[in-house]
């Protein structure tokens, strides 16, 4: 006599292809054939073996404290008991299916409901293993086709004739929220496993700044790359190579410095900017142009950014700093004007600008005042989540979390910037 | 890890990174005296610069700078610091687009080579037709050069247009400077009808292997097809060198083959696995170029 259990995460039964970020995610356990049991049927939903993995928590409700093993009773019927599967913050996987959970029913773990998933988290470039690198690096080789590929609609959208979108005003951070994770969706379809890295700026950063990894600067106009390195087929606009070397720094010491009367502020100079969006937002000019500055190549205009995957990972880091600030601040609801500007503040807010405004080019509005063409519509979907939608809104990019409702979840986060309730908030997605 | 620990901490370390102290006024006002110690001015720019999206005329102030011939270099490369970043994003120095460039153009003018170089780099950024004119005339008159060959072809690359592929195979086909011919081979790649002075320069043994190396890659991208049947007849080549053959194999590894190999260069191929020591590059580029065909 023994029961059979289904687990659903986030409605899905699968027992793979689950990616969670530090959010908590709610489940539901069920039985489905009692085989003679009585109620309640009592199981327990634990960590599976997460040696090379991500551990993960669990509570059977929001307010409780999350345990490693949490015992439920089920209804012999099959009526389903709720649950939360909490992440444990800055324990992300390195690998896909390196997370995964297991239910013991009648004392024994019940094989049909062992169900892998990643805690997939956007990693400090600098601290990625090897094989981090090595995959992140193919898929995006891959995207990019030696200059056949997709890529090339992510290198359209960058440009100086495009640059009102998305440079000057108040959505250059959701803009370019929306850009990168368009991006990665697109990465993660080559490969789930990958997620965008940052780099972190304010710090030397030998690992990234290799010739295995994003090239080592040498003084002439390329950086040196490994012969084996996906990026050595690089090729945009039809010209094969990167174009970057740095404006003197050492890039294997020292962090970028932009220029001698602009320096790249650090982490905690840009989040002391002060705790009101129009205060933050003036990151447009340091660090996030005066890291643009510290090279010499295509990165260091609007223009030609977009042709050197180091831009995304600079922007990448951005977004991290425009993150934190939002956890240190909390500062997830759009409305409020300390988080973003509201309608017709700031001067002429530019249409594309507003919160509630459509952003180009996933909107496909094109003429004037908008470019006269969009390269990519919709925004890429995602297998885990239907926010921020086809066609996002600068308003949709701000709760990522889905701090005050689940159906905002973008599903990415950074891993230094937790999941913190909001007061009040849904506790997630 | 404890949340509120860890925010406290990050409190903690944004709390002692005050934002610098100051009167942007009275720091434009230091900025504009041109009596006034050029330290002092240059001191007076950071804080302008870093303050400059409160006040829309900063930007005047900081081109007015700029295209000044009389005032102290070191200010004016404080100026052009501020218009540098600011160009990331500005709408207000958008907005002086034709003062800026009348700026730039005298500040390419100045005694100061860094200051002459990054006003140059600026111009060509934003497709200055005069530079781009400039940089060509000085490609094919080292007399009339405003910058180094090698910078002049890194420039054009910014904006490539039918006349400047001109030079630019002028450069590949004459100039003596390796760096400055792998830089226009690079940018060739763009043009398809360069792609048959790109393949003589990757077929020629007499040409230095770097020369080589970034010729088949830009062969590579302007005509994938015909790359590959130059690739395998370098492989099939007992007479070429071993670092070509393994750039390549590499190469072709990389991007995917749409043929099959030929017979010799398979045979050139079954010759190096067999006859080569492990751990050289040609045979380990073999072998995952045959691992690659075999998948």
């Amino acid at each position: 006599m023994r029961p059979t259990v289904e687990v659903s995460i986030r409605g899905s039964t699968a027992t793979a292809g689950h990616y969670f970020t530090w959010s908590p995610v709610d489940c539901t356990a069920r039985v489905t054939d009692p085989d003679g049991a009585v109620d309640p049927v009592a199981i327990t939903v634990r960590n599976r073996t997460h040696t090379a993995g991500a551990p993960l928590t669990f509570r059977a409700a929001a307010a409780e404290a999350p345990a490693d093993q949490l015992p439920l009773l089920l209804d012999v019927a099959g009526a389903p008991t709720s649950f939360q599967i909490v992440p444990v913050f800055q324990s992300a996987s390195e690998e896909n299916h390196s997370a995964g959970i297991v239910v013991d029913v009648a004392g024994e773990v019940d094989a049909s409901v062992e169900i892998s998933a990643m805690v997939r988290i956007r990693p400090d470039a600098d601290t990625m293993t090897t094989a981090q690198r090595d995959r992140y690096l193919t898929a995006f080789a891959a995207l990019n086709d030696g200059g056949a590929g997709r890529f090339q609609d992510f290198r359209d959208m960058h440009l100086d004739s495009t640059s009102d979108e998305a440079h000057g005003n108040a959505g250059f951070l959701p803009w370019h929220r929306a850009y990168l994770l368009d991006l990665e969706r697109e990465l993660q379809a080559i490969d789930p496993s990958v997620t965008l890295p940052y780099w972190r700026f304010d710090r030397p950063a030998p690992n990234l700044f290799s010739p295995h990894f994003i090239g080592q600067s040498t003084g002439t106009s390329q950086p040196e790359l490994a012969p084996s390195n996906p990026l050595a087929t690089w090729v945009t606009d039809g010209i094969p190579g990167i174009q970057r070397r740095t404006t003197g720094w050492n890039d294997q010491k020292e962090s970028a410095p932009g220029l001698p009367t602009f320096p790249v502020r650090t982490e905690a100079e840009t989040l002391a900017l002060g705790s009101v969006f129009q205060q933050f937002w003036v990151m447009e000019g340091s660090p996030h142009g005066a890291a643009h500055i510290s090279f010499v190549g295509s990165i260091n205009s609007i223009d030609s950014a977009a042709r050197d995957p180091l831009f995304f990972m600079l922007h990448c880091n951005v977004d991290r700093l425009w993150a934190k600030w939002q956890w240190l601040n909390r500062r997830y609801d759009g409305g409020d004007s300390a988080t973003y500007h509201p309608d017709g503040a700031f001067g002429a807010v530019r249409v594309g600008h507003k919160r509630g405004d459509t952003m180009w080019p996933w909107n496909a509005v094109t003429g004037w005042p908008r470019p006269p063409t969009a390269p990519r519509t919709p925004l890429a979907p995602s297998p885990v989540t239907a926010a921020p939608g086809d066609y996002p809104t600068v308003g949709a990019m701000i709760d990522y979390q889905g701090q005050l409702s689940p159906d905002n979840w973008c599903g990415f986060d950074y891993d230094d910037v937790p999941f913190e309730p909001e007061p009040g908030g849904t506790d997630g997605p | 890890m404890d949340l509120d620990d860890y925010r406290r901490q990050l409190e903690a370390d944004v709390g002692a990174a005050a934002p610098p102290a100051g009167d942007l006024a009275d720091a434009m006002a230091t900025l504009a005296d041109r009596s006034g110690p050029v330290a002092d001015r240059v001191e007076a720019a950071r804080l302008v610069n870093m303050r400059a999206h409160e006040r829309p005329d900063t930007f005047g102030l900081l081109v007015d700078i700029l295209g000044d011939g009389g005032d102290a270099t070191d200010v004016r490369l404080a100026a052009l610091d501020g218009i540098e970043v600011h160009q990331f994003g500005s709408s207000a120095l958008k907005e002086q687009r034709a003062e800026l460039t009348v700026a730039l153009k005298r500040a390419m003018e100045a005694d100061d080579p860094d200051l002459r170089e990054r006003a140059i780099d600026m111009l060509a950024r934003g497709r200055d037709v005069d530079v781009q004119r400039q940089l060509i005339d000085g490609l094919r008159d080292r007399t009339a050069a405003i910058t180094t060959p090698q910078r002049s072809v890194e420039l054009l690359g910014y904006d490539l247009k039918a006349d400047h592929y001109d030079v630019l195979k002028d450069v590949v086909a004459g100039h003596e400077d390796a760096e400055t011919r792998r830089e226009a081979l690079r940018l060739l790649a763009a043009d398809a009808e360069s792609e048959a002075l790109i393949e003589t320069v990757v077929r020629d043994k007499d040409e230095e292997a770097a020369v080589r190396d970034t010729g088949a890659a830009a062969l590579q991208a302007v005509a994938p097809e015909q790359f590959e049947v130059v690739a395998y007849d370098i492989v099939a080549d007992d007479n070429d060198y071993d670092e070509i053959k393994a750039s390549v194999l590499t190469k072709l590894t990389q991007q995917g083959s749409t043929t099959s190999i030929p017979a010799e260069a398979a045979a050139q191929l079954d010759t190096i696995q067999n006859e080569r020591a492990d751990g050289e590059p040609l045979k380990e580029a073999a072998r995952r170029h045959i691992e690659q065909q075999d998948n």
